[in-house]
């Protein structure tokens, strides 16, 4: 991504916020204006921040801009409402399927040492 | 100070992240002696005081259910804003959805930035200005590797949702005493990564003077004693220094325990007295008193009397802190360091 569209898709990022077909109900992460199943429209949908993974690997191969602090583990995690969506997990050692994450808030990453700093949705075991 | 219209706390929320290191980890790397604490949390590599804030701002408006288009304030106080030049606040109005038309400030006051925070949404609610305004104290505090902050600089902040009274709040405010003068026990010049400290100095005409001025300046104003509180808060930079102030003004251990979290979390800065009043507010019941009194370094305290209303059972934080700080993994020091962006690659 961009400079320029990390701050077009911010809103997305920071509240998960996809979108939902107005003709066939298909839900897209991140957002899209036409429905890659039917071309319909595609309305905002708030995404449940809740869900549990499904999948999940261990990157190690890692872009430099992830590269700062070793591997991290990314997962396929199933939302309350049956949404599928990747996402990178943190606070988690050993993740699991199964288990329950909850989206929050972290740097996802930096532009260097002076560079701004993007934030998105990152899930992390359901504090309670 | 008191309010010219009656205001209190809506609703709380807190935030600890999940990593800890033990002090004996520190002192034995260093071969010293010291532990001040029992351990300190510090921040996972993806976090800094803006996600802190916002975890803790998230928990506020969920367990009270606030009506978030009433907010018409959000000030961040912290003295590890991770930018120096662009406003953290900004990005909490837009990831918690709050409404664009809102005031928002970055504070700084070394420790005492969130209960300045605080009393700026107090005013702004009392005088009617605003509806409801968020004042959050937050902090990844930085300690030098081998200095003495490195044994209790920690991570963690809280935040307090402001409203007026008939707008139901689960505390009242009764009045507000704050007592500041030129100090320079503690600082950190622009452009430094650490804080400097002048040691010994940092106790008695810094901690101590100005949390007994601020202390008793309210009890002389308004009347109060230490038997009228159930429970009081106090700056916890560490365990020593809060257990003997409250001891000095006549406070007993049981009135600052449940707030008392520097032990295992270490001391928030920005979030420190505000973690502890979140904590407070985990075990109060309604009627309560409770005597908050902050201290930044610069130096000056504020002190503040809430009265517990019958909506604390309603708008408690979930989890409580307690369950925050069981959930805590221990760390080593290199991923301390690693976490801490100490080490350069």
């Amino acid at each position: 991504m961009t400079e320029i569209s990390d701050w077009i898709y911010r809103i997305s990022r920071y509240r998960l916020i996809g979108s939902k077909c107005v003709e066939c109900g298909e839900v897209a992460y991140p957002p899209r204006l036409t429905c890659y199943k039917c071309g319909g429209k595609m309305a905002d949908y708030q995404l449940p921040r809740r869900g549990k993974i499904l999948y999940y690997t261990v990157v190690k191969s890692l872009p430099e801009r992830y590269n700062r602090y070793g591997a991290y583990p990314v997962a396929i995690v199933e939302l309350e409402d049956g949404t599928r969506i990747f996402g990178l997990l943190t606070d988690v050692d050993n993740p699991e399927k199964g288990m329950e994450v909850e989206a929050v808030l972290r740097k996802l990453y930096t532009y260097g040492e002076h560079g701004k700093i993007i934030y998105g949705v990152k899930f992390r075991p359901v504090l309670g | 100070m008191k309010p010219g219209n009656d205001v209190g706390i809506y609703g709380y929320g807190a935030y600890i992240p999940r990593y800890f290191i033990e002090n004996k980890i520190i002192s034995s790397l260093w071969k010293r002696d010291a532990q001040p604490i029992q351990s300190k949390s510090f921040p996972n590599y993806d976090e800094d005081t803006i996600t802190i804030s916002y975890e803790a701002a998230l928990r506020a408006i969920e367990s009270s259910k606030a009506p978030i288009e009433k907010i018409g304030a959000i000030f961040i106080g912290s003295e590890s804003k991770p930018y120096a030049v662009k406003p953290s606040g900004t990005v909490l109005v837009d990831a918690l959805g709050l409404p664009r038309s809102i005031l928002s400030a970055d504070y700084e006051f070394a420790c005492k930035a969130g209960t300045e925070a605080m009393q700026t949404v107090f005013g702004l609610v009392s005088s009617g200005m605003i509806e409801m305004g968020i004042a959050i104290g937050a902090d990844t505090a930085q300690g030098r590797p081998g200095d003495e902050l490195e044994y209790t600089a920690a991570a963690g902040g809280a935040a307090y949702i402001i409203s007026r009274v008939d707008m139901g709040v689960l505390a009242r405010l009764e009045a507000s005493y704050s007592y500041v003068s030129d100090t320079p026990d503690f600082w950190r010049r622009s452009g430094e990564d650490y804080p400097r400290h002048l040691y010994r100095f940092t106790g008695e005409p810094a901690y101590f003077h100005h949390i007994m001025s601020s202390v008793k300046g309210l009890f002389e104003k308004y009347g109060y004693q230490p038997s009228d509180f159930a429970y009081a808060v106090f700056h916890q930079p560490n365990y020593k220094f809060p257990t003997r102030v409250a001891a000095k003004l006549g406070f007993t251990r049981e009135q600052i325990k449940p707030g008392l979290v520097v032990p295992l979390v270490g001391n928030t800065y920005s979030g420190s007295s505000l973690l502890g009043l979140a904590a407070t507010l985990d075990v109060a019941k309604p009627g309560d008193k409770i005597l908050l009194a902050s201290f930044g370094s610069g130096a000056g305290s504020d002190a503040m009397v809430f009265e517990v209303t019958e909506l604390i059972e309603e708008r408690r934080m979930v989890p409580p802190v307690s369950k925050m700080i069981s959930r805590m993994s221990p760390g080593d020091y290199s991923t301390y360091a690693l976490y801490r962006d100490m080490l350069k690659r």
